[in-house]
């Protein structure tokens, strides 16, 4: 992107923003700058690694009765014309019953822990952990209750992966439920048709969270391909331990037919405040990949000095089974700016 | 009506100004290996392991002393490129490193380099800093003449690729094939988009040379990603496939 346009887009969108005064824009900056000592890699010079993140959109925008979502992102460099249209959606309201919506968004099964703030950047970069495709589709939604709609939603991407997905969502105040059955014409890894049927739900308490997810692929043989299937589930639960502690548990696993044939990822962290606006946080985690096991403990302290930003420090220290270790220090922050609450009417 | 048609048309500028990026749809790391200045044994040691397994790597060469002894001749490293599709880059005339060229003679070197190759039939799309060293006003020059340029450290590289700053791992004589199998394993835990290991010379080590990889090293590294089904792929092929927009 050349300057002048950069320019004159910025100027664009800063102005509408204030001109709009209260609409839901909303804007995030992360950043995860860190450095590693590992003593396998003798001779290795000290390596700065630095992951940089920007998104800015607008969420819920409604007009008469159409409504959008649009998510726009920026990673890694910005003095190149690399900005990421991670999400546009476009709602029409036909009934109160029947929605229409068209739009491309990033689709795929399990999330990184949503518990663990740390490592937000990746979650940034890869928004699912199994199946992760781009879905431009048209979708059709009907509102069976205040609480629940079945949606059915037509698709596929560039790189050949045509999908249809049926999903049924059921919400209240304290939990929710998603199921859904898709098929591709072409499965990410084999090349070939793939049914998909997932499940997810969460669950909340003022003492107790828990959300759970899963995946179950079914591959028919196909040239090559052997029927098979794969498996990928998700749980994770914070629990109030003490005033003001919370312990969270996560565990996530994944089967394939092809290495690493079986990986999973099992955490443990404590979030302890020391002040009305530090926090500690002591975290275990264990990687698994067939017969590797990588061993990660960490202390993240973090400040929040505003609503939606925060700033944490840590150190980290990890190896593999009967192998030297690794030791990291870094540096995360994430910066937010929100004006989504309201739903503004135009 | 002010405001819609404002929105609107920031909006019109913004989907103009974005690709829409899609993933790569494998999930697993692209690795890519590269072979730096034009060792005889890369081609005598390393390049024969590599067709056993089927993978094609990246060599960077220094175009001055190509034919010299202990190193590749052009007839070799044509037969690597143009027989068997791997990737040949530059890597200055004679390893000069560009921080100690006057911004001149940086330009001469650089455009002389890349010519040589030409010269040769090649299609250099890829280069490697001697010693990950560059002045910022070189940058420009070098990629009006290459898409890729590879640096000395070694991080996490993530879609979308920064394909004018990559770093890498340089294998270390005395090392076994453990820290490389980490690194990958690390990177393949960390969703890496792409992980490049680079290699100089081999069976050599015995004379004092740091950066020489036994043989056996390398093949038990070769190994390990084809047990992994692993890609791998000459370095501008593996950028080009996390671009794929």
């Amino acid at each position: 992107m050349n300057k002048a346009r950069f320019l004159l887009l910025a100027s664009l969108l800063v102005s509408s923003v204030l001109t709009a005064g209260s609409l839901p824009f909303y804007a995030e900056w992360q950043s995860l700058n860190s450095m590693y000592y590992d003593s396998i890699q003798s001779g290795k010079e000290l390596s700065w690694d630095e992951l940089y993140r920007a998104e800015f959109g607008f969420k819920n925008l409604r007009y008469n009765r159409m409504n959008l979502y649009l998510a726009l992102a920026t990673e890694q460099f910005f003095d190149e014309s690399h900005i990421k249209l991670k999400t546009l959606i476009l709602d029409a309201d036909f009934s109160p019953s029947w929605i229409l919506s068209a739009g491309s968004r990033e689709h795929g099964y399990g999330t990184d822990f949503a518990m663990d703030n740390l490592p937000v950047l990746m979650r940034g970069y890869d928004s699912y952990n199994y199946q992760m495709m781009r879905l431009n589709s048209l979708g059709i939604r009907y509102n069976l209750d205040s609480d629940s709609h079945i949606k059915l939603d037509l698709g596929g991407n560039t790189h050949n992966q045509p999908c249809g997905m049926i999903s049924y969502n059921r919400q209240s105040h304290s939990w929710n439920l998603a199921l859904s059955e898709e098929i591709r014409t072409m499965d990410s890894h084999w090349r070939t048709p793939v049914s998909l049927t997932s499940f997810s739900g969460a669950l909340a308490s003022p003492n107790l969270a828990f959300e759970a997810s899963g995946a179950l692929a079914i591959l028919p043989g196909w040239d090559s391909t052997k029927a098979h299937h794969e498996l990928y589930l998700q749980a994770e639960t914070s629990a109030k331990v003490a005033e003001n502690t919370l312990l969270d548990l996560g565990a996530a696993y994944t089967k394939h037919e092809y290495a690493p044939f079986e990986s999973s990822r099992y955490q443990l962290r404590l979030q302890r405040p020391v002040s009305e606006k530090i926090e500690l946080i002591p975290l275990c985690q264990l990687s698994t990949m067939d017969s590797e096991e990588l061993w990660q403990y960490r202390l993240l302290g973090t400040i929040k000095p505003l609503p939606h930003s925060q700033i944490g420090l840590y150190y980290d220290y990890s190896h593999f089974t009967n192998s030297k270790g690794r030791h990291s220090i870094g540096m995360s922050l994430s910066f937010g700016l929100d004006l989504s609450d309201a739903d503004i009417g135009m | 009506m002010a405001c819609p048609c404002l929105l609107a048309l920031t909006f019109l500028m913004l989907i103009s100004a974005c690709k829409p990026v899609s993933p790569d749809p494998f999930s697993s790391p692209i690795v890519v290996l590269t072979f730096d200045d034009q060792h005889y044994s890369i081609y005598d040691k390393a390049f024969p392991i590599m067709q056993e397994f089927g993978f094609r790597g990246t060599n960077f060469v220094n175009s001055g002393a190509v034919g010299n002894h202990g190193f590749m001749t052009w007839d070799q490293i044509r037969e690597m490129e143009l027989e068997h599709a791997w990737e040949t880059g530059g890597h200055t005339l004679h390893h000069e490193q560009l921080n100690q060229l006057d911004l001149d003679e940086a330009e001469q070197n650089l455009n002389q380099d890349f010519s040589n190759l030409i010269q040769q039939g090649l299609n250099p799309r890829s280069f490697a800093l001697p010693r990950g060293q560059c002045p910022s006003q070189v940058y420009p020059i070098i990629l009006n003449l290459y898409q890729n340029i590879r640096g000395s450290s070694d991080f996490a590289m993530h879609s979308p690729i920064d394909r004018k700053a990559l770093g890498y791992l340089a294998y270390q004589s005395g090392w076994s094939a453990e820290p490389v199998k980490h690194r990958i394993l690390r990177g393949i835990m960390n969703n890496e988009a792409i992980i490049i290991i680079g290699f100089h010379r081999f069976d050599a080590e015995n004379e004092g040379y740091q950066d020489s990889c036994p043989s056996s090293v390398f093949r038990q590294i070769l190994s390990f990603l084809w047990q992994y089904n692993l890609r791998v792929l000459p370095l501008h092929e593996a950028v080009e496939a996390t671009m794929l927009y």
